[in-house]
């Protein structure tokens, strides 16, 4: 991850964990870092539906051209500080993946209609 | 902060390889143009506060507090 996720830019290599067997949850580990951590989610997995536009500048920072197998996409994932706590995802700035370069770069969406805190509906929180 | 007058057409030059163009001005909207290397990311200010807030408080989740929310609707 060259560039680090956005505000972090001091961290740039990472494990993705995944929270628990057959979770569809990740911790995105920082391996400098170890007190630096962000939960991940599929967007998926919620909204099956999700699609981005990933303009030629990403495309080419993550060496996408000759994978179009192999992208993931996460999202990040925040819990509301009312109660009850309700787990959302940040739809407009994913993390895409090149799997088999093992490069990711956090994206921000301007074009979009997503949105900042999407719900991660709680019956669809389990992956099919 | 170094504060610049210029005109529709006109640019200004940041540290040799950025530049930013004023393309139009419209009531009380300006259009920018920006020419940077692709690895200066250019964000509008209020997005990129955004994205790093979220990003911040996504790095304060506990596991143990995450567990018990998950746990309560997995």
């Amino acid at each position: 991850m060259p560039n680090g996720m956005i505000g972090f830019p001091d961290e740039k290599r990472y494990v993705l964990l995944e929270h628990r067997k057959g979770s569809p949850f990740f911790w995105f580990q920082s391996v400098d870092n170890g007190s630096l951590a962000f939960v991940l989610i599929d967007p998926l997995t919620f909204k099956p539906d999700y699609e981005i536009e990933i303009d030629p500048e990403d495309s080419a920072a993550l060496e996408l051209s000759h994978a179009s197998n192999g992208i993931q996409t996460l999202t990040v994932v925040n819990i509301s500080s009312n109660p009850p706590a309700e787990i959302t995802a940040n739809l407009l700035a994913p993390i895409v993946f090149n799997v088999s370069r093992r490069r990711a770069k956090q994206i921000a969406l301007y074009q979009s209609p997503y949105s900042w805190r999407h719900p991660v509906s709680t019956c669809e929180n389990k992956k099919p | 902060m170094l504060i610049l007058t210029r005109r529709i057409g006109e640019s200004i030059t940041i540290g040799g390889n950025i530049k930013v163009y004023v393309i139009d001005i419209k009531g009380r909207q300006v259009r920018l143009g920006i020419d940077a290397p692709s690895d200066t990311h250019v964000y509008r200010q209020e997005v990129y506060e955004k994205i790093v807030e979220e990003n911040r408080l996504s790095a304060q989740i506990e596991l143990t507090s995450f567990n018990q929310i998950t746990e309560r609707k997995e």
